[in-house]
């Protein structure tokens, strides 16, 4: 990546995080990376380019860091339980990072949501692995193993505003409820 | 009842519903009754006094109409699976006979989420249906309390959600998440 494409990601992603998608121009990316428009638009053909790069580089940086957090975790817990909890400690640390409105919070990510159908695939199929992982590991039963991950897709979907609302160790404490609750089952 | 208190209480239901708590006045509901203001303040000494009496007696009219959807449905799925998707049909009924948006039905819902008796009642017939499944051999013994509570929690989390799909979509996703809830995942020990 040139460092011209590079100061027009990071620009980008601090003002769309700050002022959401319909609060943020080209102007505003091209002004905050010191460089001129039409430079923004050699490499970005228009703002929803520009976004979903945006989007791509800060999930690339996301998953390193996810993924040393993985390592550093690994084996104190039950896989789906942390699978939870460091994903939704990542968000909250960009939450916090970048002082993210709920209501720009929002916005971004019907926008997100709106482009991201093969993130949401690849979410899905991190989840799928996790499950077979744990059949081979004699952890967990053998089951429709996308039916469940996308039931936990859902899940992490729509506790999203209720987990960001809350502390950190109360939302750990919630996830690990759930999860555990999704772990165990019901049925004898 | 008194013939006044019921209308007074009738015209409550529409207006709260249709309007919610913070845009709705006595006003507007002894003009919607067509009696005068003071004679509701002799039934009920504040706004929220009337809105919180307006909801147990919605409450109880709903709850007639719930016991008979629920004795409909009995025995066409597991009973946390019916008991669910009975709530949310019934639910769905009182949203269209209203004409509830969604900032009133959030508003509605915050409200009810902040007085512990009314949480209480929902949770109490999760417990219920727990108990009555040990009994009967189907489900595993438990902190049914704690079950009661996460169940109620995900059918808030999900009621938005829900509410934007059809009959038969709602009926597959808490059928989808109420199957993987009740197999669990982990190996039985």
């Amino acid at each position: 990546m040139r460092p011209k494409e590079k100061q027009i990601l990071e620009a980008g992603l601090i003002h769309f995080l700050k002022f959401g998608f319909k609060g943020t121009s080209i102007d505003d990316i091209a002004k905050a990376a010191g460089v001129g428009k039409g430079t923004v638009y050699n490499y970005f053909e228009n703002k929803e380019e520009l976004f979903t790069r945006v989007v791509n580089h800060h999930e690339q940086k996301n998953e390193r860091a996810f993924a040393r957090q993985w390592k550093q975790y690994k084996g104190k817990d039950d896989p789906l339980i942390m699978f939870f909890i460091i994903h939704y400690r990542r968000i909250k640390e960009d939450v916090r990072k970048y002082n993210i409105t709920l209501e720009t919070f929002l916005e971004l990510i019907e926008n997100y949501q709106e482009k991201q159908g093969e993130k949401i695939e690849s979410k899905i199929q991190d989840l799928i692995n996790l499950l077979i992982q744990g059949v081979k590991d004699g952890r967990y039963q053998p089951a429709d193993h996308r039916k469940q991950a996308m039931v936990l897709f859902e899940l992490s979907q729509q506790y999203l505003l209720k987990w960001i609302k809350m502390n950190d160790s109360d939302m750990e404490k919630d996830i690990r409820d759930v999860v555990s609750f999704f772990l165990t089952g019901i049925l004898v | 009842m008194a013939n006044k208190e019921q209308l007074i209480l009738n015209a409550a239901v529409e207006v709260f519903l249709k309007y919610g708590y913070k845009k709705t006045s006595i006003d507007d509901i002894a003009t919607h009754a067509k009696i005068g203001k003071g004679t509701v303040y002799n039934y009920y000494q504040s706004k929220e006094a009337l809105f919180f009496k307006m909801a147990d007696y919605n409450q109880e009219i709903m709850e007639r109409d719930f016991q008979v959807a629920l004795k409909h449905y009995q025995g066409k799925s597991d009973p946390l699976i019916n008991y669910t998707i009975v709530r949310q049909l019934e639910s769905r009924k009182m949203i269209a006979k209203y004409s509830m948006n969604v900032e009133v039905i959030a508003e509605l819902v915050e409200i009810f989420q902040n007085k512990p008796d009314k949480v209480e009642v929902h949770i109490q017939y999760y417990i219920d249906i727990l108990i009555e499944g040990v009994k009967s051999g189907r489900y595993t013994p438990a902190d049914h309390r704690k079950q009661a509570m996460i169940l109620l929690d995900i059918t808030t989390q999900f009621l938005f959600k829900w509410l934007a799909l059809n009959e038969k979509e709602m009926e597959k996703e808490v059928k989808n998440i109420f199957g993987v809830l009740l197999n669990g995942i982990v190996v039985k020990s």
